[in-house]
């Protein structure tokens, strides 16, 4: 149902409400990530975000790490809003992503100059759900990745529907910002030519395709494409060591996809959102789910009617889940970009229902529905918010526990005892306890051995449990701490300063 | 961070240099600190049989007709509204862990309290928290008194509450890992009324649960 623009009442209550939605995601975003501690691969993220920081170079990985966007866009907006290095804190750190995602329902309310109430619900249920509130607010590369892709995506419909030197550039200058996010871009790719395929009443229609891919215009797009990668993987042309890094990651991250580790069945993100409990507590969104394979069934249906850019949203979401699901490699926030595309799809339901020609009962009903899922769904975020970090909460994956925090605290209530000299520290285990180096960042006397049993009896010594030597017992103090989910560490601390530490308390 | 690492090693070295000189020629051990490596997503842990490494259970010798007087008892707590479950769950004979068979209370410092109806000769109390997932409960205090309010008449006889966070005094018990064995608690033949447990979350969230406990003891 678009809105009437010349119906200057109708217009400002969109804005007041897509203003409202806004504030909403915002607000939401803040406050999961105050409540929730840094995941490994968050604090991992943030240790090269603060390197960067610090010393001015970031170094590209590509066994492992993704392209250079994140850091590089994070430091600049650092600079510009005047965080420094030393100021981090759970909320300020995750301020990219959290920018990303609410750039993300700003481009559903007012990227299109023809506004739909399909647009206004969608970004309504993607700011108060509890996924996309968890996942913009996460200090890894999906919110901003999941943002490129939909900004490319448009790109590429606009490419589509009339080509053109300028826009083809565009286009490149994106898919470049979007592969130097994150290597799994190639399946974005792939999926949103398929949803730009899917949408055109005639996709393979030899004249239109040959105008579309004129020689010169896909040089155009390539010559900008290369451009804007050089410039990404290069620092703006000052070091060009880390290009070829660049190419060679994707042969990683093509063994990476079968699994590593992370192989989960294909039904794995479905049963993520459908209902189930996990010990006590009930968890799911079974109505997203089915209003969003209606709100899909409605744009196939009227396909000659529905909005282009709410049809390709959907699709591409669709075709992102499919192939998410076909490989092995599985983790939740892979689901980013479907689950804005299910927001829009359930809002393309309600939309349609208030728009139909029935009953106009049947259409109150539609309105009421809609505000009551937007309210479940809001219940839910809150629900996230207590389990947190709980392995319990079904869209977070091998978060370190609440309860990481007090090690973090009793490491540095240790070391105030003599502010003068730092502690020394022993970490030990092939996962370096993350998020702790994070923690420990500024400690220049703390060593990380892979081989726990390698490792000096130093003030305080930390790794899983049952890997330390016993003799430990002898001059320090054990203490339990949980890492994650069925991960504990042992933390021993010297006898002098437990004792030092006991006559404060 | 390597350069500023490199230069308090250079600094410690030439520091042990000369304090080796007025030492009769010994040398300090010298530690050169591994800087941290960066890992990808961590992969799931299964641990689908728990085996505590500790200590094994306490032998407690008890007379003839001990039996758990903790059975169907009533069960109070400082959270009257569990988030999840009964505060009946406690004494109703299930064992199990799973969903149905815990009780889930609120953050932090917490206690269930039973009553055993009249005032017995304890000699032993078992306590399961929940045992699916690897991890220990924070501050378990165990308490026996004949006094409901526990403000008097109060025997501790399980503390590991080590740095005294929950501020009944500093344990020395030793902390554990949560098994299907639950954790027998030797009562030393104490007399009371009421048992009152603590725990204070545990190292995989801030929420207190409760399996079972069982009281042994004679009326």
């Amino acid at each position: 149902m678009p809105i009437n623009l010349s119906d200057k009442t109708s217009y400002y209550i969109y804005i007041f409400l897509g203003l409202l939605v806004i504030a909403g995601g915002i607000a939401l975003r803040i406050q999961n990530s105050e409540a929730r501690i840094l995941h490994s691969d968050e604090a991992v993220q943030a240790y090269q975000l603060w390197e960067l920081m610090e010393t001015g170079r970031y170094q590209y990985d590509p066994e492992d790490k993704h392209g250079p966007l994140l850091y590089r866009l994070n430091a600049i907006v650092n600079l510009f809003v005047g965080i420094d290095a030393s100021e981090f804190n759970r909320s300020n750190l995750r301020l990219v992503p959290i920018l990303s995602s609410v750039a993300l329902l700003a481009l559903f309310l007012f990227g299109s100059r023809k506004p739909h109430l399909a647009s206004l619900l969608a970004a309504g249920f993607f700011a108060l759900s509890p996924f996309p509130v968890i996942y913009g607010a996460y200090f890894i590369q999906e919110a901003l990745f999941v943002l490129l892709g939909f900004i490319l995506l448009y790109a590429t419909l606009t490419y589509w529907s009339s080509p053109n030197g300028y826009k083809a550039m565009r286009c490149g200058l994106w898919a470049a910002a979007f592969f130097a996010t994150k290597e799994p871009a190639i399946i974005h790719i792939v999926a949103i030519l398929a949803a730009t395929l899917a949408i055109q009443e005639k996709p393979f229609d030899y004249y239109a395709l040959a105008e579309r891919f004129r020689l010169q215009l896909i040089a155009i797009a390539i010559g900008a494409f290369a451009f804007g990668w050089v410039l990404f993987y290069s620092a703006a042309f000052t070091d060009f060591s880390q290009l070829i890094d660049s190419v060679a990651a994707f042969v990683n991250y093509a063994e990476r996809s079968q699994g590593a580790g992370h192989e989960k069945s294909v039904f794995y993100y479905l049963s993520l959102f459908w209902p189930h409990t996990a010990e006590g507590i009930r968890w799911g969104e079974a109505p997203m789910v089915i209003l969003g394979l209606v709100g899909f069934a409605l744009l196939v249906i009227n396909r000659a009617n529905a909005p282009k850019s709410i049809q390709a949203t959907v699709h591409y979401g669709a075709v992102c889940f499919i192939l998410y699901s076909i490989i092995p490699y599985k983790t939740p926030w892979l689901m980013l970009t479907s689950y804005a595309s299910l927001s829009v799809a359930v809002g393309y339901t309600f939309s349609t229902i208030v728009a139909s020609r029935a009953n106009q009962w049947i259409r109150y009903a539609g309105i009421g529905v809609a505000l009551y899922l937007l309210g479940e769904q809001y219940q839910t975020t809150q629900l996230v918010k207590r389990y947190a970090a709980d392995s319990r909460n079904p869209y977070i994956y091998q978060h370190t526990s609440s309860q990481f925090q007090k090690l973090v605290d009793r490491i540095e209530d240790i070391d105030a005892l003599d502010p003068e000299t730092q502690l020394s520290i022993a970490v030990g285990g092939e996962d370096n306890a993350w998020p702790l180096p994070w923690y420990l960042r500024e400690n220049d006397t703390v060593g990380y051995w892979p081989d726990p049993a390698q490792m000096p009896a130093l003030d305080i010594v930390i790794g899983p449990t049952g890997t330390l030597s016993p003799s430990l017992g002898d001059t320090h103090i054990p203490e339990y701490h949980g890492l994650r989910e069925n991960v504990l560490l042992e933390c021993w601390i010297r006898k002098e300063l437990w004792d030092a530490f006991m006559e404060t308390r | 961070m390597t350069k500023k690492l490199i230069s308090i090693i250079a600094v410690a070295a030439l520091s042990v240099s000369a304090f080796a000189a007025h030492h009769g020629g010994k040398k300090a051990l010298e530690i050169e600190f591994p800087p941290p490596f960066l890992i990808g997503t961590p992969v799931q842990v299964n641990l689908p049989h728990l085996e505590a490494p500790g200590t094994p259970r306490p032998t407690i010798m008890v007379p003839e007709g001990t039996t758990n007087l903790a059975d169907g008892k009533e069960v109070t707590s400082s959270d009257d509204f569990p988030i999840i479950g009964g505060l009946d769950y406690i004494t109703d004979g299930d064992k199990e862990s799973e969903e149905g068979y815990f009780v889930e209370l609120a953050p932090g410092t917490q206690w269930i309290q039973l009553d055993l109806e009249s005032t017995s000769t304890i000699y032993g109390v078992a306590i399961w928290h929940f045992h699916t997932q690897k991890r220990a409960y924070h501050d378990v205090i165990v308490q026996i008194s004949d006094d409901d309010s526990f403000e008097s008449g109060v025997t501790t006889v399980f503390n590991n509450d080590h740095d005294n966070s929950s501020g009944f005094g500093k344990g020395t018990d030793k902390a554990y890992l949560e098994t299907n064995e639950g954790k027998l608690v030797d009562a030393k033949a104490s007399k009371g009324r009421y048992v009152r447990i603590y725990g204070a979350g545990n190292t995989s969230n801030e929420m207190n649960h409760f399996v079972e406990v069982e009281v042994f003891g004679t009326q």
